[in-house]
C-alpha cells in the first residue's frame, strides 16, 4: 500500500491512467458495485467510530459528550494510570502469556483435526464429526464454564469425584494457580477446535487433484502425500491465521477468563481487558478504557506489521 | 467441492431458521402484553405518563398483565409504571448512562454507586422540592434525606433500611447425631466444625461433609467470627475512637482464627470461589452444617421444604452470640448510615416539570396510607383485612407476593413482617434480637485518587494468603503499610473521621 501512493499521486493527471480507469470500470462496474455494501460497513461501523478513540486523551464526562469534555492534563494521564497501576507488569505478562499458550498450543490441534477429517473415507462418518466438533463453537461461555463446573469442581465435579474414589485428593482445577491456565486453553481448545478446522478444510479442498493422482502413480503413501502435498497447500492459511492472531496477542479472550476466573487464580488469570472491565467500566471511567484499548491496538498492530514483513522474507505474506 | 457448498447451504439455512424461529417468539411477548385493559377513567382529566424505573428485584418479577400495582397507580396518580428488573444494574445502568439513556427512575442497592451517580451529574437535584416530598419525610424522617446528601445536596430517597437478621445457623440435627451441646464460645465452636466435618455427623459412613459453607469475599462467611472479636467492616466508633477493619489490629486475630479453621480443612475447599446462593444450596444438600445467612433464606415455607426434601431430618437453628467476646456480644454488624436502597430520578426526568412531580407524588402515595398498604400487602379486601390498624391476610394474600418490588421507600419492617409471616415470627424475632456491633459506612464517601477495584483486589487476596497459610500471620502489620503506601489508607481513615465528627457521632 505504503509503496503505490507515491505511485498515484505523480500519475494522477495521466489522461492514459484514467482511461485505462474508465474503460476497467466500464467492463467491471457490476463487480465495483458489489463492493460498496462491504466498504460501508467499514466506513460507517470501522473507520468513522475511531473518532471516539478520542476519549482517550479527555476526561470524558458522560453528560457533555466526546467534543465538549475537557481535555486530559497531561494528554498521557490515562495512560499513566494503567501504566502505574499495581498490578500493571502481572497484568501484561498474564495478557501475553494466556494469548501465547493458546496460539502455541491451539493451532496444531486444529490443523490435526483438519488432515483427519480430511484423510476420512466415509463421508457420513466425516460430516457428523464435523458438526459434533464444531458445535460448541456456538456455546456461549457461560454454557461452557457450567459444563466446566459439573466436571471439574472441587467438590461436586465428576472428575474429582473419580480421583477421591481412586483415594487420591481433589485436583482444584477451576481455583489453583498451577491449573487455571491449563483449564482456560483446554477449554478453548475443546470449543474452537471444529470451528477451526473448517478453515484448514476449505484450503485443502482447494489444492489441485491433480498433485495427489500424480503423487499416487509415482507410489507415494497417503503419509507422504499429507507431509509433501497437504501440509504445504495449506502453509499459506496456516501463516495468515498466525499473523492475524499475533494482531490479538493482547486480547487473551476477556468473556472466557471473566467467567472462569475467581480470586484465587488473579495472579495468574487477571488480563489486561479484565482489568479495564474492572477499573474502567465498572467504574464508568471511559478514558482508561480507551487508553487501554488504543495501547492494545497500537501493539497489535506492529506485531501485525512486523510478522507480515518476516514472513515475507519466507515468501508467505498476506499483503 | 460441490458437497462442501452443500454443506454450507445446509448449515446455513439451519442458521436462518433457527434466527427466525427466535425473532418469532420475541414478537409473540410484546403482542401479549398490549392486551392489558384500557385504565379506568377518572374524573381528573390528566394525561397519563410513562414512567421506567429500572431496579435489581432479585428474580422477582410483576405478573405481565393484571398487575393491581401498576393499575392502582393509573387509576390514582394517571402513572404507567413499568418496572424494569436487573440482575447486573450497574453494568446496564452505566451502559445506559453511556448513551445518555438513563431511565426515569433508578433504584441503587449502594451507597457507592448512587454517589458516584450524584456526582457525576446524571441525577436531578431534588434539594428544591424537599418541601413536596412531606409524606415520605414523615415516613422516613430526616434520616431519609440525610443519608442522600451529596455535596450539601440532595439527589435521591433512602429506602428504610430492612431489618439486619444474619447469623450463624446450624444443624441442631447434627449436634444432636454427635451428641454435642450447642457451642458458646470460638473455642467450642471450632471443635464442633472439626466434629462436623470428621465425625460424620449425618451418618450415612462417607466423609462427605463438612464444618461451614459461605462466601469469603470480605470474610463475609466468618462475620459472627469477626464481631466476636470486635471487628467490622469498615468504620465503627470503639471508645470513642474510629477504628478501620483493615488496620484493626482485631482483624489480625480474626484472620488468625479463620487460618486455623482452613489448616484444619473444616471449610467448603470451594469457599473462594462460591458465589449468589451456592453456599446455600450446599448447606441445603447436606454438604456443611454451618452457614452465615438470614431467616428468610433458612425458614420461609418454600425453603424450609427445599432442604427437608434432601434431608428430612435436617433441623437448621441460629447460633447464639459467642461468650468469649472482645468487646460485647455481637454476632453481626449493623450500619446507622444504611439503607436497603436509594431511590433516585435521572437528570432528564427530574427536568421534565410533570414527570417530576408525578413522580414526587407517586413517592409520597406508597409511603402512607393507602399507598402504603398497597404496596406492602396488595388490595384492602382483596389481598388483606383492614381492622382498625391491625392487618390480616385473606388466603388470596400469596397473589401479592410481588409488591414488595414497588415499596421504593421501604416499609414499617416489624409490622410488615409480623403481618406478611405468621408462621415465622418466632425466627424473625429472635434473630432481629441479637447483639450487633454499629457501623457507619453509609455516610462515608470514597476518597479521589485511590483506585478502589485494585484496592479490593489486593485486599482480598492478602486474606486468602493469610488464610491458607501462604503468608505469615505476623507479616499483619506490613500488610496494614501496604494499604497505607499503596491506597491511602491513612488518609481514607482521617477523611471518615472528619465526616463522622461533622454529622455528630464521634466527639
Amino acid at each position: 500500500m505504503a509503496q503505490n501512493l507515491p505511485n498515484a499521486s505523480t500519475t494522477r493527471h495521466s489522461p492514459s491512467v484514467r482511461r485505462r480507469w474508465r474503460k476497467e470500470l466500464g467492463a467491471q462496474w457490476p463487480w465495483y458495485l458489489m463492493l460498496l455494501p462491504g466498504l460501508a460497513f467499514f466506513i460507517v461501523f470501522k473507520y468513522f467510530p475511531m473518532y471516539g478513540v478520542i476519549i482517550a486523551f479527555k476526561d470524558y464526562d458522560l453528560l457533555e459528550g466526546i467534543a465538549a469534555s475537557p481535555w486530559a492534563d497531561p494528554w498521557y494521564k490515562h495512560f499513566e494510570y494503567f501504566y502505574r497501576s499495581t498490578y500493571f507488569s502481572q497484568l501484561l505478562m498474564n495478557t501475553f502469556l494466556i494469548s501465547l499458550y493458546k496460539i502455541v498450543f491451539g493451532m496444531a490441534p486444529d490443523i490435526v483435526m483438519a488432515l483427519l477429517l480430511n484423510e476420512c473415507r466415509k463421508a457420513w462418518f466425516k460430516r457428523s464429526v464435523q458438526t459434533l466438533t464444531y458445535m460448541p463453537h456456538f456455546l456461549s461461555w457461560v454454557i461452557i464454564y457450567g459444563i466446566a463446573l459439573a466436571f471439574l469442581s472441587e467438590t461436586t465435579g465428576i472428575l474429582n469425584r473419580m480421583i477421591q474414589s481412586i483415594g487420591l485428593d481433589a485436583v482444584p482445577f477451576l481455583s489453583s494457580t498451577d491449573w487455571f491456565r491449563s483449564v482456560l486453553v483446554g477449554s478453548e481448545i475443546w470449543k474452537d477446535i471444529g470451528w477451526g478446522a473448517i478453515i484448514y478444510l476449505a484450503a485443502m479442498s482447494a489444492i489441485d487433484p491433480a498433485l495427489y493422482e500424480a503423487a499416487r502413480v509415482d507410489g507415494a503413501s497417503r503419509f507422504r502425500m499429507m507431509r509433501h502435498i497437504t501440509l504445504p497447500g495449506i502453509a499459506h492459511v496456516f501463516v495468515l491465521l498466525l499473523i492475524l492472531r499475533l494482531g490479538h496477542i493482547l486480547d487473551a479472550g476477556f468473556e472466557q477468563v471473566y467467567i472462569m476466573y475467581n480470586i484465587r487464580v488473579y495472579p495468574v488469570a487477571d488480563i489486561i481487558d479484565t482489568w479495564v472491565y474492572r477499573t474502567g467500566l465498572e467504574r464508568l471511567n471511559f478514558s482508561l478504557a480507551a487508553a487501554v484499548g488504543l495501547f492494545k491496538s497500537f501493539i497489535g498492530l506492529w506485531l501485525v506489521l512486523g510478522a507480515n514483513a518476516l514472513a515475507k522474507r519466507w515468501g508467505q505474506g498476506v499483503w | 467441492m460441490t458437497k462442501k457448498l452443500k454443506m454450507l447451504q445446509t448449515a446455513c439455512s439451519i442458521l436462518l431458521a433457527v434466527s427466525l424461529l427466535a425473532a418469532c417468539s420475541g414478537n409473540a411477548t410484546p403482542g401479549g402484553s398490549g392486551s392489558s385493559p384500557p385504565p379506568a377513567a377518572t374524573e381528573k382529566p390528566r394525561e397519563v405518563i410513562d414512567i421506567e424505573m429500572v431496579m435489581n428485584s432479585w428474580g422477582t418479577l410483576p405478573p405481565e398483565t393484571g398487575d393491581f400495582v401498576v393499575n392502582k397507580l393509573k387509576e390514582e396518580l394517571d402513572i404507567n409504571l413499568k418496572i424494569v428488573s436487573e440482575t447486573e444494574l450497574m453494568d446496564k445502568l452505566n451502559v445506559r448512562a453511556a448513551g445518555n439513556n438513563l431511565p426515569d427512575l433508578m433504584m441503587f442497592s449502594s451507597a457507592n454507586d448512587y454517589r458516584d451517580y450524584a456526582s457525576r451529574g446524571l441525577l436531578a437535584d431534588l434539594t428544591p422540592h424537599l418541601g413536596k416530598l412531606a409524606q415520605v419525610k414523615e415516613f422516613l424522617g430526616q434520616g431519609g434525606f440525610d443519608k442522600t446528601t451529596v455535596n450539601g445536596k440532595v439527589y435521591g430517597v433512602a429506602k428504610e433500611p430492612t431489618l439486619r437478621t444474619f447469623s450463624y445457623w446450624i444443624r441442631q440435627d447434627w449436634l444432636n447425631n454427635l451428641g454435642l451441646p450447642m457451642p458458646t464460645t470460638l473455642d467450642e465452636f471450632n471443635d464442633v466444625l472439626v466434629a462436623f466435618t470428621k465425625n460424620d455427623p449425618d451418618g450415612n459412613k462417607k466423609n462427605d461433609t463438612y464444618g461451614m459453607t459461605g462466601i469469603f469475599t470480605g470474610l463475609h462467611a466468618f462475620t459472627p467470627i469477626m464481631t466476636t472479636f470486635g471487628a467490622a467492616p469498615t468504620y465503627q466508633i470503639r471508645n470513642g475512637e474510629i477504628v478501620n477493619f483493615y488496620s484493626d489490629p482485631q482483624l489480625k486475630e480474626v484472620l488468625a482464627y479463620v487460618q486455623k479453621l482452613a489448616d484444619e480443612k473444616v471449610l467448603d475447599p470451594e469457599l473462594a470461589t462460591n458465589s449468589g446462593k451456592m453456599p446455600l444450596d450446599k448447606a441445603f444438600q447436606g454438604m456443611a452444617g454451618v452457614v452465615y445467612t438470614t431467616w428468610a433464606d433458612m425458614v420461609k415455607d418454600d425453603k424450609v421444604k427445599v432442604w427437608k426434601t434432601a434431608n428430612p431430618d435436617a433441623e437448621w437453628v441460629i447460633v447464639p452470640p459467642f461468650k468469649d467476646h472482645a468487646y460485647g456480644e455481637a454476632v453481626d454488624y449493623v450500619d446507622a448510615g444504611g439503607s436497603s436502597g436509594y431511590v433516585a430520578l435521572s437528570k432528564a426526568a427530574g427536568s421534565n416539570e410533570e414527570k417530576l412531580s408525578r413522580i414526587l407524588e407517586l413517592l409520597n402515595y406508597i409511603s402512607h396510607g393507602e399507598g402504603l398498604n398497597l404496596v406492602q400487602f396488595g388490595l384492602e379486601g382483596e389481598h388483606f383485612i383492614l381492622d382498625g390498624d391491625k392487618v390480616t391476610l385473606t388466603e388470596k394474600s400469596g397473589d401479592a407476593g410481588f409488591s414488595w418490588i414497588y415499596q421504593f421507600t421501604g416499609r414499617p419492617e416489624q409490622s410488615y413482617l409480623a403481618a406478611k409471616f405468621p408462621n415465622q415470627v418466632s425466627w424473625i424475632d429472635q434473630a432481629a434480637g441479637l447483639p450487633r456491633l454499629t457501623v457507619y459506612n453509609g455516610f462515608i464517601t470514597q476518597l479521589e485518587g485511590v483506585n478502589y477495584a485494585d484496592r479490593d483486589r489486593f485486599i482480598e487476596e492478602e486474606f486468602l494468603k493469610f488464610v491458607y497459610n501462604k503468608r505469615d500471620i505476623n507479616d499483619f502489620d506490613q500488610f496494614v503499610a501496604s494499604l497505607n503506601s499503596m491506597f491511602m489508607l491513612e488518609q481514607e481513615t482521617e477523611h471518615a473521621k472528619q465526616i463522622l465528627s461533622g454529622l455528630g457521632y464521634l466527639k
